[in-house]
């Protein structure tokens, strides 16, 4: 087994090479090859539309001065501090520390019936936040980032996971995790849907054991951890009030057209993570789709 | 004729990308103008409220200090200087008069017990305290809005459609020199006693 707590995560550039190959491949058998060029003819296009999205996030980033919590107003706000749990914070499921956002996930390398090659398939996840004050020194504001309003880009640094071979037991943490299910009084996940294939995992594979390499994943926003927001600051929802510079009366949330943008990066870091990745991934959504469509007219 | 139709792909690919990309610089402009009239306006929320604590100290003072006519006409003038400030320029120079202004009156305020003991009397105090920090933090972000507005209404590609559109350069806030020396307070309240 092993563990590594800042991993070389292939990233989308992997993604996209192993979707090119299995594409390749999936195109030099007959049958479903039409259909496989078409899907990654279309991710290409998605990964051109989703890097401008970035190259303008980049723009917004830049665009937003930094704002102090005791004089910050209604509006887009971008505020930079220390993230402190406001009285609940969650565990993380395979390392021992509170946090206030969390997603994980446990990966098989599993070779699809179609396909003559392996690939990390994702077997299970889930996704928990909860809203958490932002201390800048001048003043605290609640955020409340909720499950799907809010983007959260957590830096390597605070990702961990753990990679184990055939027949091999998950480390203790993970199958601590996995027993536990964090199950409510009720009987229903903490993790409500998100934690689909748990079930499976504690039913059918014996706990956490597999024959199967597996991949267990985590990444994490800890308690009292510097972050960077990106959102907008509205009324509180309970005794909110209109008036500016009360930060007291104020939270961080997303509207319906601003960004919601949750990190444990510097802005400078951001800053240059959206610049770089937005123009490659146009590149390559280019590249992705240009190729699929040579390959899918080749084939008539 | 795959080359061609690949090719033509790419070229429209490239083609809408450019589009997307002239209409987004039109709203970046759009954007950062609007962002600096934004921080504007959050600065002079701040005035507003500064102006009605201002009214409230006058008012509440006026009655222990009849004496000091012009002490608490310096500060009146001071709060209708504000009042009528509408530059960043006259702003700075309105802002200076009341700071004057609050600086003298406290320090003819010690000679009156009474009126420091006045529970209200501090809390205007401290309350216009607090709201003059943060109209310095909602310039410091006006000013921000503004060096990346005027910044990029010159950069290129920018500068093609902020010239083509009227995107005009916004006037920074600079605080005057003598706010920016040090404060000799012991100065200051030897001159106010004199």
């Amino acid at each position: 087994m092993t563990a590594v707590t800042a991993p070389v995560d292939p990233g989308w550039l992997g993604a996209l090479a192993g979707t090119l190959d299995a594409i390749l491949v999936q195109s030099s058998n007959d049958g479903d090859s039409g259909a496989a060029l078409f899907v990654g003819f279309l991710i290409g296009l998605y990964l051109v539309y989703d890097g401008f999205g970035k190259w303008k996030t980049k723009r917004l980033i830049q665009d937003t001065p930094t704002e102090k919590v005791r004089s910050m107003a209604v509006g887009r706000t971008e505020l930079a501090g220390v993230a402190r749990s406001d009285g609940e914070t969650i565990e993380a499921p395979f390392t021992d520390e509170e946090c206030l956002y969390v997603d994980w996930e446990i990966e098989e390398w599993r070779k699809d019936p179609d396909e003559a090659d392996h690939e990390w398939q994702t077997i299970a996840s889930g996704t928990r936040t909860v809203p958490f004050d932002l201390d800048d020194g001048t003043g605290e504001v609640l955020v409340r980032a909720r499950e799907g309003n809010a983007t959260f880009e957590i830096s390597d640094e605070n990702q961990t996971r753990f990679t184990t071979d055939r027949s091999e037991s998950p480390p203790a943490e993970v199958r601590e995790f996995i027993e536990r299910h964090d199950r409510n009084d009720d009987g229903t996940s903490v993790f409500g849907d998100a934690s689909d294939g748990l079930g499976d995992l504690i039913d059918g594979d014996a706990i956490g054991y597999s024959n199967r390499r597996r991949r267990y994943t985590q990444r994490v926003l800890p308690d009292e951890s510097e972050v960077y927001v990106l959102g907008s600051a509205v009324p509180r929802e309970t005794g909110g009030g209109m008036e500016t510079g009360q930060a007291d009366l104020l939270e961080m949330t997303r509207d319906e057209l601003d960004k919601f943008l949750v990190s444990d990066r510097t802005e400078e870091e951001l800053e240059r993570y959206y610049g770089k990745r937005g123009p490659l991934q146009i590149v390559g959504g280019i590249g992705l789709s240009a190729v699929c469509l040579a390959l899918l007219l080749g084939s008539f | 004729m795959v080359l061609l139709i690949v090719g033509g792909f790419v070229a429209l690919v490239l083609l809408v990308l450019l589009v997307g990309y002239v209409i987004n610089i039109y709203n970046q402009l759009v954007s950062l103008r609007e962002r600096v009239d934004q921080a504007k306006q959050n600065i002079d929320v701040l005035l507003k409220q500064r102006q009605d604590e201002l009214t409230k100290l006058i008012d509440a003072a006026t009655e222990f200090m009849e004496q000091e006519e012009q002490v608490l006409q310096e500060l009146t003038a001071a709060r209708e200087a504000t009042a009528q400030a509408e530059t960043p320029g006259e702003q700075a120079q309105a802002d200076q008069q009341v700071r004057q202004a609050l600086m003298d009156f406290e320090a003819r305020a010690e000679a009156y017990p009474e009126l420091r003991s006045q529970e209200n009397m501090m809390q205007f105090q401290k309350r216009i305290s607090e709201l003059e920090s943060q109209i310095a933090d909602r310039r410091e972000v006006y000013n921000e809005a503004v060096t990346q507005h005027n910044t990029r209404i010159e950069q290129f590609p920018y500068v093609i459609f902020a010239r083509q559109f009227g995107f005009s350069e916004r006037e920074l806030f600079r605080a005057d020199p003598e706010e920016l020396e040090d404060v000799d307070v012991g100065a200051a309240f030897d001159q106010a006693q004199a």
